[in-house]
């Protein structure tokens, strides 16, 4: 079976609305718990197409959010890169799971993202970041269910419209 | 299904050295942004391509605030009128006395053969883009070169300082806030004029003072302000406030944590200051050690042994974004904490 593509114009708006959650200015107390959007959005094109599988576009993508979010550039780009090849490995398990089971997979996938972010922070900073840390991993996952739905309906959308 | 399962099983192969090879790209990519900064440029050019979205993103939230304005009540700003119109007249008294003072400090100053200080000139800047990443205290805003900005200038909103201008584009600007816990700020204790070091903690409502002497005179309730050494801020500009002094420590340091006056978290409307500091330095020519003739005059004000530093700075025409900061940093690396 080869997977349908899907439609373009849905992937880009996903990840637009992706950068634009990501840059959004939050009020202090809410930034730790808030979600890893463009890895979430990722993770659901990457178990659904194979448009976004290729391991460069995960790094320029994550570079694009490095400068955006004036990280230190390489940062987002590593993590993306690290969180797609291992989407490579197991999305075929991972895209039949049930639904709390797919929750608990992207829960790990985002908590192992965390830990190569703080090498990165240890590394550039010096410093533990705090407990708060690992609260974005949790948040991301809680959300995980409904923004499968949400994208899926998304798709169909724009492939129903195609179709006609 | 062959195809697709076949091609990835090939690809198996050559997709783990892609991972590697992006992989080492990236670390190094991070190494050079860390280390060098030899992708400033390159962020520079980023930072300036992405002003816009930073302002579409801001839209819909200076919308809101524009439209919560729209339906306050016409008694409210009436009243906010009458206060603003008040505070202006205290304001503009407070000026006439500060003129008086302004001469009344040059004809001081030219009793005592010291430099003139100059007027602050200042950019009114917006926030573009707040509260990316939590672990780097970083905001963007929305002036730039264009508009008279430079590099290491100090950013303040109406209560003290903010941050200071780390890297500049065109159009706009990136500030590292001095809550960042890689900034230090040379500070002094208003009450006693003793100088040191604030630096940020990471929490945007905390500033450290680590390495103070035993004997410190220093309480609950100071002020302190910029001290103008290390060239990039005008002394005296207010920046935080001394909450909590901790005797415990080991060693023969005491240290203690101050709230920032400037609103961290909350400020979107700043002030650039642009003027430079006195670069003429008629007094003594600049290439003479500055060490020596800072002895000579540090009695006065500690004023001009600043400006020896900034003319020797300025002579060296450093493009170090922060020099203070980063010196700042690798004293911190070795010293006691």
């Amino acid at each position: 079976m080869k997977r349908p593509n899907a439609p373009w114009q849905a992937i880009f708006l996903s990840i637009a609305v992706a950068y634009l959650l990501s840059i959004m200015p939050l009020p202090y107390w809410l930034q730790p718990y808030w979600p890893y959007w463009l890895a979430l959005v990722m993770t659901y094109w990457c178990l659904e197409t194979n448009q976004l599988m290729g391991l460069g576009r995960a790094f320029l993508l994550g570079i694009l959010l490095d400068l955006l979010a004036g990280t230190l550039l390489g940062q987002h780009g590593l993590s993306l890169l690290i969180l797609v090849y291992l989407l490579g490995l197991f999305r075929n398990r991972i895209r039949f799971f049930p639904a709390w089971q797919q929750t608990l997979a992207v829960l790990a996938l985002l908590f192992n993202d965390r830990v190569v972010q703080l090498w990165v922070v240890m590394a550039s900073q010096g410093q533990f970041p705090g407990w708060q840390f690992w609260l974005a991993p949790v948040a991301g996952a809680l959300l995980w269910p409904w923004l499968f739905l949400m994208l899926d309906s998304l798709r169909r959308y724009w492939r129903n419209r195609h179709q006609q | 299904m062959n195809t697709e399962q076949d091609t990835l099983f090939q690809k198996g192969a050559g997709r783990t050295a892609r991972l590697l090879a992006y992989g080492l790209l990236a670390i190094m990519m991070m190494a050079a942004d860390h280390r060098g900064h030899y992708l400033s440029q390159f962020r520079n050019w980023g930072t300036h391509a992405l002003v816009p979205i930073y302002e579409t993103v801001g839209l819909p939230f200076t919308g809101l605030r524009h439209a919560g304005e729209y339906f306050q009540s016409q008694t409210d700003l009436h009243q906010q009128l009458q206060r603003l119109q008040q505070q202006n007249l205290e304001l503009r008294a407070q000026t006439l006395l500060v003129e008086k003072l302004r001469s009344d400090n040059q004809q001081l100053r030219e009793l005592l053969g010291a430099q003139q200080s100059q007027n602050l000139n200042v950019v009114y800047v917006e926030l573009v883009r707040i509260g990316l990443d939590p672990y780097s205290h970083r905001v963007v805003i929305n002036r730039g070169s264009r508009h008279g900005v430079r590099i290491g200038q100090a950013v303040m909103d109406a209560n003290g300082v903010f941050g200071q201008v780390e890297s500049v584009s065109a159009g706009g600007a990136e500030v590292i806030l001095i809550s960042d816990p890689n900034h230090a700020l040379p500070v002094q204790i208003n009450r006693t004029g003793m100088r040191t070091l604030a630096y940020g903690s990471g929490n945007p409502n905390r500033l450290v003072l680590p390495d103070l002497p035993l004997n410190t005179d220093i309480r609950p309730g100071d002020i302190i302000a910029t001290s103008g050494l290390g060239g990039h801020f005008h002394p005296g500009l207010p920046v935080a406030q001394v909450d909590e002094v901790d005797h415990s420590g080991q060693g023969d340091f005491i240290s203690a944590s101050a709230t920032p006056l400037a609103g961290l978290d909350r400020s979107a409307q700043l002030v650039v200051i642009t003027s430079q500091r006195d670069m003429d330095l008629s007094l003594e020519t600049p290439t003479t050690n500055p060490a020596s003739s800072n002895g000579s005059v540090a009695g006065s004000t500690g004023n001009t042994e600043n400006d020896t530093s900034q003319a020797a700075e300025n002579q060296a025409q450093t493009t170090e974004p922060s020099s203070e900061a980063n010196n700042a940093t690798e004293n911190t690396a070795g010293g006691p904490r």
